[in-house]
């Protein structure tokens, strides 16, 4: 490490006075300090060195030379917390400037998805969470007894978590949708399907969309016109699968999708999962899978 | 290049002065509108002692010498002259002799036990603090350790230490018979120039920081033996008694959380160590750490200071 005579300070020292200024919130100080530096090539790839230009970047409105720094060089991950911040925040407000007005929780989604974090500054798990671990151990743990809470379970559960009954039902609602995917995804992986495409699984997310919003509270009027296209789309003859309606009694005002390993079922019907009707029906949906 | 921002104003204010474009969310605290005034700590500085600001304990073990090519025999004697001013001062003066076994981190540490009664007239070698312990024959007049009088003589000590300590911190000599006196000063002087000046280039940083932040030392020494070395070695203007910790009992993490209860976490703290346990608790508690390995680093960190860099 060769640094000029005139310059004093070790790597070591400069890393100290980065991370005082950054500390200390003194911005401007740190850039000037980054200003006064030699032009050493180690130096400058030092990781303190280059936290402090990310920071001073940001503070300045440079995103370009942020986004650069953050992905110049791969920082220790007890740094990525603080990074991820800034280039989460740089985009967002880049996306409020192009937007001309502040982004909210959905636009801010969409920034992250349009920009992922670099691998320089994240490990690449998703641990972000909403929930309380405690709570989503609940709720994962009902889940794999019975993915088809009553709505009394549903109030049950949400005084156990501490969430509302909404954001139960929703939990539920978007775990079962999701398992689903995975599972069709893996289907397809297996390569069930000799042209990698499942026109099932497709027509499925199609459907999807429609079913899935639906709240307990989704009016009777809508869920016959399911029932009546659905079959149609999933009943090739050839698959030899008995028709669902047997499984089903008649749509109710509460509407939710049974999993169906590999064919959906678009009829919405309503359950109070009986253990022994559970049963039943777990044994006869194995059956159809396989 | 003219680094220095002018008195009185803080980052704070010139940001704001500027109103940068394109800062809509910047990292610097956003000023609340007050000014920051004197008393708005920005720094404290956490220093460790031995072989950082005074070189003491090195020059027994050897190390010194060894490290910067200094003569070993005359080395060695100057610490233990050194030494044997600690401890009697210590023991004399600042009652190590009671204290070293129930030594405190702090020197507040037992002050609630303290009733405030007045010590003008208190006789500290005879209030059977410390005497004979369990098992003191017939008419011992030792108190129970532990119980509640001894807390309150406990209490006295210290209460009493304070008092020496802010008494004679810059006068230590006033402590010491005359004879002691010149040999204290003879010691410090051959010292200075065996360490090439090593305490009074500290003593540039430490009068720096004190006169904008704070310095606060922490110490493995033990508390009262710690105190001694600060005394004599002209420390007491820098370091107010209330801002030495003594990481003995507790080790250096310990404190430095201690510290930053007291103070809080809008400060920002900087480590100055030699290394090993001062390294690894600054680490800890994501400070910022200056290490002190030679003279070199010792003037580093006074120019730092001056160039408005930490």
């Amino acid at each position: 490490m060769s640094m000029p005579p005139t310059f004093g300070f070790t790597q070591e020292q400069v890393a100290c006075v980065c991370e005082v200024l950054q500390q200390g919130g003194s911005i401007e100080r740190l850039g000037r300090f980054l200003w006064s530096l030699p032009a050493c090539e180690h130096l400058h790839k030092n990781e303190s060195v280059l936290k402090a230009k990310a920071v001073v970047a940001f503070h300045r409105g440079n995103f370009r030379e942020l986004y650069k720094v953050l992905e110049s060089h791969q920082f220790s991950p007890n740094n990525h917390p603080k990074l991820q911040q800034l280039w989460l925040k740089a985009h967002y407000i880049e996306a409020e400037k192009l937007r001309g007005r502040p982004l909210g929780a959905v636009g801010k989604y969409r920034v992250r998805r349009k920009f992922p974090l670099p691998r320089t500054i994240w490990d690449g798990e998703e641990t972000s969470y909403c929930f309380r671990e405690k709570s989503r151990c609940v709720l994962k743990e009902w889940y794999t007894h019975n993915p088809y809470p009553s709505p009394r379970e549903k109030r049950e559960l949400a005084e156990a978590t501490g969430l509302t009954t909404t954001q139960v039902s929703n939990w539920f609602k978007n775990r079962r949708q999701r398992d689903r995917a995975a599972e069709a995804k893996e289907r397809e992986n297996d390569g069930a399907n000799p042209n990698g495409h499942n026109p099932l699984t497709s027509h499925v997310n199609e459907n999807k969309s429609l079913c899935e919003s639906s709240e307990d509270d989704k009016s009777p009027a809508a869920t016959p016109d399911h029932s009546s296209t659905s079959p149609a789309i999933l009943m090739p003859s050839s698959s030899g699968l008995p028709p669902l309606h047997s499984f089903a009694p008649p749509p109710g005002p509460s509407a939710s999708i049974i999993p169906v390993s590999g064919s959906d079922a678009q009829s919405h019907h309503h359950f109070s999962m009986h253990d022994g009707l559970l049963n039943i029906m777990t044994a006869s949906l194995v059956e159809l899978g396989s | 290049a003219g680094m220095a921002l002018p008195t009185g104003e803080s980052d704070q204010d010139e940001t704001n002065r500027k109103n940068p474009p394109g800062k809509a969310k910047g990292k610097a605290k956003k000023s609340d509108g007050s000014q920051s005034t004197d008393n708005d700590l920005e720094r404290i500085f956490l220093w460790d002692l031995d072989e950082t600001i005074i070189i003491f304990h090195s020059l027994l073990t050897g190390s010194f010498a060894q490290k910067f090519g200094k003569d070993p025999a005359t080395v060695l004697n100057l610490g233990l002259q050194m030494e044997e001013l600690i401890f009697e001062l210590a023991d004399t003066h600042l009652f190590f002799n009671d204290l070293e076994e129930c030594d405190q981190v702090h020197v507040d540490d037992v002050a609630s036990d303290d009733n405030g009664q007045d010590l003008s007239n208190y006789s500290f070698s005879s209030d059977g603090f410390s005497g004979p312990s369990a098992g003191g024959g017939p008419g011992s007049t030792s108190t129970v350790q532990g119980g509640v009088e001894w807390m309150r003589k406990l209490a006295f000590r210290y209460r009493r230490l304070k008092e020496i300590y802010n008494g004679f911190k810059g006068n230590v000599g006033g402590l010491l018979s005359p004879m002691k006196r010149d040999l204290l000063l003879r010691l410090r002087s051959e010292i200075e120039t065996i360490t090439d000046a090593w305490l009074s280039t500290a003593l540039k940083s430490l009068l720096l920081i004190q006169g904008r932040c704070m310095n606060v030392l922490v110490t493995t020494t033990q508390l009262v033996p710690a105190l001694a070395k600060v005394l004599l070695y002209g420390l007491g203007d820098v370091f107010p008694v209330e801002n030495i910790y003594s990481a003995t009992k507790i080790g250096k993490e310990s404190c430095f959380e201690r510290i930053i209860s007291r103070f809080g976490n809008k400060v920002t703290y900087v480590v100055i160590g030699d290394g090993r346990d001062e390294e690894f608790a600054a680490k800890q508690h994501n400070m910022p750490f200056w290490r002190i390995s030679s003279h070199g680093d010792l003037i580093s960190l006074h120019q730092a200071l001056e160039l408005d860099f930490l």
